[in-house]
């Protein structure tokens, strides 16, 4: 049996974006709905209150001043661009950014309340999906492990991070949100030999590897979907002699040591948002939707698959 | 994984990088449109308008031209993608309306490039050379003339400058846009040279010369072109009619909207490249017809345009006189940096053709429309497919040109580009109440009204009024000249044959399981 999976990643805390992503499985008729990880957003907007129910901001540099009936309009377009807003006053914020931790609170209860937002969405928008198995989301190495208890506690979505999922009796699915160790560090880098020791576990709990799915956030490195720009170390990007950006694979040595080793029907893959494609690793399809979340622009794959083979994919943008 | 800071470096995911910086834009995008064509048009067209003063027409035909350069400027803000007014149009109407039309532009940039080789030769170079062995008696440099006329020469330099542009463009886009800033500040400086030394020095060593060294006369040939009545002054209904011949020397202008994709800082470098491109091509070429009238007298150029095109036995020279020849008899070391110039600038003009082009095969090939071969991208950001496609295909036409009456009856390619910029007018009036979400989402000063009125829709009234005035204009006998249905229909075919291949590519995705429209639905947020 033919079945249809609309694939997108790294929206990052994107309100529409998200949408759009919901909207789609219906508009494209998709049989599941897989998310590559990065659900959530890295940066909380301070609105300022200040006298006469006005609020000042900083936002895209641009220096907004609103009455409070343009407050949710605000707040909205902060959300549509995968940032929080976060109203406060001088003081407050003052004293927030004195003291990291309690910031660093702030955003993760940010975090926390937009993804639990988004699951109460599907809820109420997808509401026959209860207990299908038919929606699977992956946290990735931007999330923080917060959101975990989220997804793994709701009825409509399934998280397949660190397990094996079955998606219609015929077709297995693993789950790894980690990444390699990237320049910032974040919630889920973890080493080279980690990845491999995770993704060897997994596979060796799957039945037919030739009509599996690998669902890993970190593309398999050098495969033309993981290229990024080259840093130095104050993280700007490096620039060749020839006035262009040296660009060099960022992704994971072990996914593609997998993968070819594995040899899955289909990779999906997500974290190098600039590296939209998709690839053949011997007889792997890897796929990287890739992501333009700031714009509002979901960036998604369609991929059709029949038994051990894919038989057709497309980019969809919007 | 988000590499890098807002406003350090931004990229998309078509996998084509951010990296034609404004300055390249600009260059990329005068030299495709074309100052050095002036000097052709200042002949052709006196001999198609006599009286025409198109100095006057010219900055008609730039005033005509804003509104459609800031309907491109707009879109490619609000869509800055690949393929521009393909997308827009895709977008906006229907993928087949995009495609088809688009594809229109493909084939009218990738016909041209055996023409300009052949401009550069037979126009200047060959000229140039006869009238260097008039002035010395030396039989070598006829022979040398005679060499720019050989079929064989003009088709190996098409082939291996083409071939140098394909393996330039399957490099970084920054590459070319730096051989195409390079060849522009040679042609600006050459062009520059060219229109001063009209203004600044007395035309009678040119008198002399030409008198001496053509085997004709000056003050003879301007008293027979009046005798036969050939207008000596401007006249003003032939400077109207002229308006839709200037008002083409700015196609190329809107270049930059077929590589939005990778603008770096798309609001400056568009406005850059396409709004104050379009400004100063017009001051450029204003200034070469005015200078030029004023340097060799209006009434000789009328007389001379008119004998050397009609065969009159009264021309003596195996040759059309454009001016940059003509300089050749005033001072041979100015001539030969003119015509270097205008040579640098046919091939600077080749290579904004097939780069946008190349552009338009990737955006295509992205969407399903043609197979996924063409939209494969290089670790350097190179769409290195869609480059090798269309630089075979480029190799192909230029050697039809050359060698077959192939392309003789293609005499509307100008409207191929110019209904485009029709349809994207029409487009940009509904565009705000039709496609709100993505209108909302533009930048501020896009999304500003008048009397309640967007802008945007207000610049599509006057952009379409534009095209379609330059459009009828090239069906109206008195504006177009004789209008000849072989080469309507021989011009508009690449319609059918767009129209074949978006059918054949439709079935077959639809056969394959997802259908090709899936690549252009509109997803509203749930």
């Amino acid at each position: 049996m033919k079945i249809r999976i609309l694939f997108a990643s790294d929206i990052h805390a994107s309100e529409i974006t998200f949408r759009k992503f919901l909207n789609a499985y219906r508009i494209y008729k998709a049989d599941y709905l897989v998310y590559g990880g990065d659900l959530t957003g890295k940066a909380v907007v301070p609105i300022f209150r200040v006298e006469n129910h006005r609020y000042k901001a900083t936002f895209l540099n641009q220096n907004i001043e609103i009455d409070e009936t343009n407050l949710g309009n605000l707040l909205s377009k902060i959300a549509n661009a995968g940032y929080y807003g976060f109203v406060t006053d001088k003081s407050e914020w003052d004293n927030l950014i004195n003291n990291p931790e309690k910031l660093q609170k702030v955003l993760i209860d940010l975090m926390v309340d937009r993804v639990q937002n988004w699951l109460n969405l599907i809820e109420e928008k997808l509401p026959e999906m209860k207990g299908k198995g038919r929606i699977f989301i992956i946290p990735g190495n931007d999330d923080t492990y917060e959101i975990d208890k989220l997804l793994n506690n709701s009825e409509f979505v399934i998280n397949p991070d660190g397990k094996v999922v079955n998606l219609d009796g015929e077709h297995e699915m693993l789950g790894i949100s980690n990444a390699n160790i990237t320049p910032w560090k974040c919630y889920r880098d973890i080493e080279e030999k980690e990845i491999e020791k995770k993704i060897d576990n997994l596979a060796s709990k799957i039945t037919s590897l030739n009509k599996s799915i690998f669902l890993i956030h970190v593309p398999p490195f050098n495969s033309n979907i993981d290229m990024a720009p080259k840093l130095d170390e104050h993280f700007r990007p490096e620039v060749s002699p020839m006035g262009g950006i040296v660009t060099v694979p960022v992704g994971s040595i072990s996914v593609r040591t997998a993968i070819e080793k594995y040899q899955p029907m289909l990779g999906l893959h997500g974290h190098i948002h600039e590296s939209r494609g998709a690839i053949k690793i011997g007889k792997t399809l890897c796929i990287n939707p890739g992501s333009e979340y700031g714009e509002g622009i979901l960036r998604a794959a369609i991929i059709d698959i029949k038994e051990d083979k894919v038989k057709d994919y497309v980019f969809i943008s919007s | 994984m988000e590499q890098g800071n807002q406003g350090i470096y931004v990229r998309r995911s078509s996998g084509l990088m951010r990296e034609i910086s404004g300055s390249h834009a600009l260059a990329i995008n005068i030299m495709g449109a074309g100052f050095f064509y002036a000097i052709l048009n200042v002949m052709w067209g006196a001999a198609l308008f006599p009286g025409a003063n198109l100095a006057i027409s010219a900055l008609i035909g730039m005033i005509l031209n804003l509104p459609i350069s800031f309907l491109y400027f707009y879109f490619t803000v609000i869509m800055p993608r690949s393929g521009g007014d393909y997308i827009w149009m895709s977008r906006s109407l229907h993928p087949a309306v995009g495609f088809i039309l688009n594809l229109g532009i493909v084939f009218s940039n990738v016909i041209i490039i055996g023409a300009d080789v052949v401009w550069a030769f037979k126009y200047a170079l060959g000229p140039a050379f006869y009238i260097l062995g008039l002035i010395t008696g030396n039989s070598v440099y006829f022979s040398v003339s005679q060499v720019f006329n050989s079929s064989i020469v003009i088709a190996l330099t098409i082939v291996i400058w083409v071939i140098i542009l394909g393996f330039i463009f399957t490099r970084r886009p920054k590459l070319l846009g730096r051989v195409i800033l390079s060849l522009f500040i040679f042609a600006l400086i050459t062009i520059i040279i060219y229109i001063i030394s009209n203004l600044v020095l007395a035309n009678t060593t040119f008198i002399n010369n030409f008198n001496k060294y053509s085997g004709m006369n000056y003050n003879n040939l301007i008293s027979l072109g009046s005798s036969r009545g050939y207008p000596m002054v401007t006249l003003a209904s032939a400077t109207l009619f002229s308006t839709v011949y200037t008002f083409l020397e700015y196609e190329g202008i809107t270049f930059s909207a077929y590589y939005g994709g990778e603008l770096k800082n798309v609001q400056k470098s568009a406005f850059l490249s396409i709004v104050i491109s379009t400004i100063l091509l017009g001051v450029i070429i204003v200034a070469i017809y005015a200078s030029t009238y004023y340097a060799f007298g209006f009434g000789f150029i009328q007389t001379i345009a008119m004998i050397s095109q009609t065969g009159d036995p009264a021309w003596k020279l195996p040759f059309i006189p454009f001016t940059t020849v003509l300089w050749m008899f005033w001072n041979p070391v100015i001539g030969f940096i003119v015509i270097l110039g205008f040579v640098i600038a046919m091939f600077a003009a080749m290579s904004s053709y097939l780069f946008v082009s190349t552009r338009s095969i990737f955006a295509y090939s992205f969407d399903r429309i043609l197979p996924s071969w063409f939209a494969k991208v290089s670790k350097t950001g190179s769409p290195y497919t869609s480059s090798i496609f269309i630089t075979i295909l480029a190799v192909i036409t230029g050697l039809l040109y050359i060698y077959t009456p192939a392309f003789e009856y293609l005499l509307y390619t100008a409207d191929l580009m110019l209904i485009p910029f029709a349809v994207v007018g029409a487009i940009a009036i509904f565009f705000p109440f039709k496609k709100k979400e993505i209108f909302e989402n533009a930048p501020d000063f896009i999304k500003k009204k008048v009397w309640k009125i967007p802008v945007l829709s207000i610049i599509g009234v006057l952009a379409l009024g534009s095209s379609l005035f330059a459009i009828v204009s090239s069906f109206v006998p008195t504006f177009g000249g004789v209008i000849d249905p072989i080469s309507i229909v021989y011009t508009f075919s690449i319609y059918i044959v767009g129209l074949v291949i978006y059918i054949i590519a439709h079935y077959y995705r639809k056969a394959k399981g997802l259908p090709l429209e899936y690549s252009f639905k509109e997803v509203p947020p749930l």
